[in-house]
């Protein structure tokens, strides 16, 4: 993948999560996922996560996928927490990748990998918290049928699949949740970038393929003349395929595309599960919880 | 190790005088009778059941499941012990490699020996648990391993989460030794009781800490295993913990006590993997500790075993153990797995009764315990092993029929390893067990109030039927408002007319009390067996079989007298027993507060409402009083008279002399409070003695205020901050 460094776009983004409790709590413990990781395609010029109040211990590592995870624990009695998260990062113009290796050939391919590549590859073909591809194989093959013909190029197959996904399903924000079956987003052929970043990637797992979920935001405002992307202002989700020639490679079935230059990308695992913006736990009377989340992304030309 | 086939028969059977002792048929049924008792005694006949909803709203209910030990006990040779131990000694060592490996440098899952798809797909695989480096990741192991009808030892499973059953077999151990002392003492059967220390070594050696303190981690009450996490932590001497008890902070793990949060270096984890850390598993009970799993990477805790380690007990992964074991560390004597569930096992007889009239014979799963103290392994010499129904599956044995393993010849001497130092847990008291012990307390003085209240009732009316009718039922109208007033929801109206029948209604109310508030005694005392003696959790268990002669409402006075007996063992054995630091400090307030409520009550009922009865109904009321707080004697010696109100008063508030009296109640909690340096209580307790020099009818609400004031006062102070971990709300979906 060769990327044009004339046309990197720099974006700023600024997350915050608020949360509001109904009594006060001795003990809160939060484990956050905010931090845009460095790829190929991307530069992290700046991160930081702020928060309040400020917390008694603040941790960060790399977790087992390699992502930049933060976790800290606030030990004083507090009624309120809001994480602010900021980060500058530089995203080249990524050309569509070029692979024409049959699917099924990747698969076979898949099946006799051996050093790192097993390990890198291997932990995206199962089934994972969210996506039960093994389950569901009867609903998914009606999808894979129509696009994994036999012997078809794995990236043709793959836009295809997007395509498939993009027309058959309606975006509809208001219907699901978080916690939204995937057996639920089958019947209703309803539901938001999580929900078809999760019913891609159990498309591609039922047939054998490794697909992972990657969480990021895509640009807020489109550069001019372009159309304004779904899953601004808030986070957004699309998902990797691997094959042998070309790798990862990246698209978003909810805009039916692989993105070039308009995703930053903060992280990757089996599913939402691996890479939750925030989770977190805490210690105090049972009470009522407000939660409120603001995303916004600025980009100008990376300098 | 393949056994010769014409003696795979005789391998788990005992022989020569041995067999005639254990298979005498006459003794056999008196032995199991003998055993059965015990292990109710323990409270590990069946688990703790049917007992109400805990105060704090906590549900209880647990699956009654009876199990049994079987008086004939699986036997093995001396020989045929060395080879198995030695082969789970190194199968330990080597699934400890395999799980290094799994976590570290991943060279089985670069190779396809355990492929990585297989590792994704099971939550046992704890793929946030890479780079972890725990000192060791087994600590302790039990394997589940059967002999072949072919004569080959095979492995069923391996146990390598939290594996369970060392306390049942700590248990069956104690049973048995006590059911046939003398065939164990005459057959040289080795001793299994170095094996805690061998545990107590192997914890300590996970942490770094010169003299780590220790805990048993466990998932409380309604753990389908409490009984065995309460019997060992007994056994092993250190606290038993829940999640709650437990709080991280800087990155530590601290135990909460009564008197602030103490450190704790090593947790020893009975709760499976899965649910100990609601931050990161994502579970949605709230049994686990959040953050525990951040304080284990920055090693402010060392778990045993280790995060992660039940990875080779998996179902997805048991396929890919053998080669894994082959190709990372080769073991000499290698036990073969089960080829498949519905291969045959060599039978051994059971005894009559377990499951069949007659003795039969069944295959048995021995399961065998060991430890690592990061210089060996030690294996326990005996063990615990489980009867198989027919079409049992052996990893999942239905038959709840445990059988004790014995293993022939005196052990060899027990390891002496480095003494390691003795930490001072004296002073420490769980608040959780605080909590338990003060309720425990509260719920005995109550329930003993009631229990005597109706006997004395009902002895009275079984004495003189007449007294029903006396004076057209005065009588009977008081005796009504006493047994009333003692019961716990007494401020409920006097439904009943002064009747006989009304009597009787409220003396078998009286009674279904007392078996409530037994309940409630009992879950509460059962979390906190380690801080109650042997013998008083005898006494325990013997009330919980009297309980069900009380519910049913009809209780004579022969089985209140039962149920006296065993309050007075079980608060004699609480007074004699309990070390004098804070876990009896905070009991014996939770029963001196109830005392006094108690004498309130029933002052206030017989004595505290004008009345133009007769005189002799008077007496015959005040004497019931009396009896009820157990001070007639006392009375009677004293006064030689006939009972006249005012000198009952005195006796019952004012007596400091009478254990029974309220003026002693709150004394000895005025002691209490000094002692706990508690500045709150101490201004009540001064409150509830300058209230006693008042008339009666202006003390008896004064120090019922005060007292009732204190009690709230005692849950706030130490046991109201809410432990519950509460999961945030989910961030919106990704759109």
């Amino acid at each position: 993948m060769t990327a044009d460094v004339q046309q990197s776009r720099r974006y700023r983004v600024q997350h915050r999560t608020s949360y509001w409790y109904g009594a006060s709590m001795t003990d809160g413990y939060t484990i956050a996922c905010l931090v845009p990781r460095p790829t190929e395609w991307q530069r992290v010029i700046e991160a930081e996560v702020v928060v309040d109040p400020i917390p008694s211990e603040m941790d960060s590592y790399i977790d087992a996928f390699g992502n930049l995870v933060h976790q800290f624990g606030v030990h004083e009695p507090h009624r309120a927490m809001t994480i602010a998260a900021t980060s500058v990062v530089d995203v080249d113009h990524r050309v569509v990748p070029v692979d024409a290796t049959p699917w099924e050939s990747v698969v076979y391919a898949l099946d006799t990998l051996v050093g790192a590549a097993a390990i890198d590859v291997g932990f995206f073909r199962s089934g994972s918290t969210f996506v039960d591809p093994f389950a569901l194989r009867t609903s998914l093959r009606q999808i894979t049928d129509r696009c994994f013909d036999a012997n078809r190029p794995i990236v043709e197959a793959i836009t295809a699949l997007c395509h498939e996904i993009n027309t058959t399903f309606e975006f509809d924000s208001g219907f699901t949740d978080v916690s939204t079956p995937l057996a639920e987003v089958l019947t209703s052929r309803r539901g938001v970038c999580q929900d078809f970043a999760h019913l891609a990637i159990g498309c591609l797992r039922s047939l054998g393929l490794a697909a992972r979920y990657v969480s990021g935001y895509i640009e807020t405002e489109p550069p001019l003349g372009e159309p304004r992307l779904v899953g601004a202002d808030a986070s957004h989700a699309w998902c990797s395929v691997w094959t042998p020639n070309a790798g990862w490679i990246d698209f978003d079935p909810t805009n039916d595309q692989l993105p070039v230059n308009r995703h930053v990308t903060i992280a990757w695992g089996r599913d939402y599960a691996d890479v939750t913006p925030v989770r977190g736990v805490m210690i105090g009377p049972a009470a009522a919880q407000r939660l409120d989340v603001s995303v916004d992304v600025s980009s100008s030309t990376a300098p | 190790m393949i056994v010769d086939l014409d003696v795979v028969g005789r391998v788990l059977q005992p022989s020569g005088d041995l067999r005639l002792a254990l298979l005498d048929q006459e003794r056999l049924a008196q032995r199991q009778q003998r055993a059965d008792r015990l292990l109710e005694a323990d409270g590990a006949g069946h688990l703790v059941h049917d007992l109400p909803v805990r105060g704090d709203g906590r549900a209880v209910s647990i699956e009654s499941r009876p199990w049994r030990v079987d008086p004939i006990p699986v036997v093995l040779d001396g020989t045929v012990f060395r080879w198995l131990s030695t082969a789970i000694a190194e199968r330990m060592e080597a699934l400890e490699a395999v799980i290094a490996d799994l976590y570290g440098p991943q060279t089985l899952i670069r190779q396809r020996i355990v492929p990585a798809e297989a590792l994704a797909g099971t939550d046992r695989y704890r793929i946030n648990a890479g780079g972890a480096s725990p000192k060791r990741w087994l600590t302790t192991y039990a394997a589940d391993v059967a002999l072949g009808a072919d004569g080959a030892w095979y492995i069923i499973q391996d146990l390598t989460d939290a594996p369970p059953g060392l306390g049942y077999a700590l248990l069956d151990r104690s049973v048995m030794s006590r059911v046939m002392p003398e065939v164990i003492g005459t057959h040289e059967i080795a001793s299994i009781a170095s094996y805690t220390a061998s545990i107590r070594r192997a914890l300590a050696s996970v942490s770094s800490a010169e003299s780590p303190r220790i805990v048993l981690f466990s998932g409380g009450l309604d753990h389908p295993s409490y009984v065995d996490h309460s019997y060992l932590a007994v056994q092993l001497g250190v606290h038993l913990v829940e999640g709650a008890d437990l709080v991280v902070r800087q990155r530590k793990v601290w135990l909460r006590t009564l008197d602030g949060l103490e450190p704790i270096d090593v947790l020893y984890r009975r709760m499976e993997d899965s649910t100990i850390d609601p931050l990161e598993v994502a579970a949605h009970g709230s049994r686990g500790v959040p953050g525990l799993l951040q304080a284990t990477r920055s090693a402010g805790v060392a778990l045993a075993n280790a995060h992660g380690s039940g990875v080779v007990e998996a179902d997805d992964i048991v396929p890919f153990v053998d080669a894994a074991i082959e190709m990372i560390c080769p073991i000499r004597q290698s036990l073969t797995r089960l080829p498949s569930r519905d291969s045959p096992l060599a039978t051994m007889p059971i005894a009559p009764s377990l499951m069949n009239p007659a003795l039969d014979n069944a295959p048995v799963v021995i399961r065998l315990f060991a430890v690592h103290d990061g210089k060996s392994v030690s294996v326990m010499t005996g063990g615990t092993g489980r009867v198989l129904a027919p079409g049992d599956d052996p990893r999942n044995p239905t038959a709840c029929a445990a059988k004790d393993v014995w293993v022939l010849g005196r052990s060899a001497p027990a390891v002496i390893g480095p003494r390691l130092p003795q930490v001072d847990f004296g002073r420490s008291l769980p608040t959780r067990a605080a909590d338990a012990l003060y309720w425990t307390n509260r719920a005995a003085e109550r329930a003993e109030a009631m229990a005597r209240t109706a006997r004395v009732v009902s002895a009275r009316l079984q004495q003189d039927p007449g007294l029903a009718e006396m004076h057209g039922g005065a009588w009977t109208s008081r005796a009504i408002r006493i047994a009333h007033a003692v019961r716990h929801d007494a401020w409920t109206e006097l439904a009943s007319t002064p009747s006989a029948e009304g009597l009787q209604r409220e003396l078998g109310a009286l009674c279904n009390a007392v078996a409530l508030e037994v309940g409630s005694l009992l879950t509460e005392a059962t979390t906190v067996r380690e801080y109650l003696s042997v013998t008083a959790g005898r006494v325990l268990a013997h009330l919980a079989e009297l309980r069900t002669g009380l519910q049913r409402g009809d209780a004579a006075v022969d089985d209140l007298d039962a149920v006296l007996a065993d309050f007075a063992a079980f608060s004699g054995m609480w007074h004699e027993s309990t070390v004098r630091g804070p876990a009896w400090r905070i009991g014996d307030t939770g029963r001196r507060l109830e005392r006094c409520l108690v004498v309130l009550d029933l002052v206030d009922a017989a004595v505290g409402q004008s009345s133009l009865d007769p005189p002799d109904v008077e007496a015959a009321a005040i004497e019931v009083l009396l009896a009820a707080n157990e001070s007639l004697v006392a009375y009677r010696r004293r006064h030689r008279s006939d009972v006249e109100a005012s000198a009952a008063i005195a006796l019952l508030v004012h007596d400091q002399t009478n254990p029974r009296s309220l003026a002693a109640s709150i004394e000895q909690l005025s002691r209490h409070v000094r002692e706990g340096e508690w500045d709150v209580g101490h201004e009540l307790a001064q409150t509830a003695h300058e209230a006693l020099a008042l008339p009666l009818g202006e003390l008896l609400p004064a120090v019922r205020g005060v007292i009732l004031d204190a009690g709230a006062k005692v849950v706030e102070r130490w046991f109201s901050s809410p432990v519950v971990p509460i999961m945030l709300r989910p961030t919106e979906a990704a759109r």
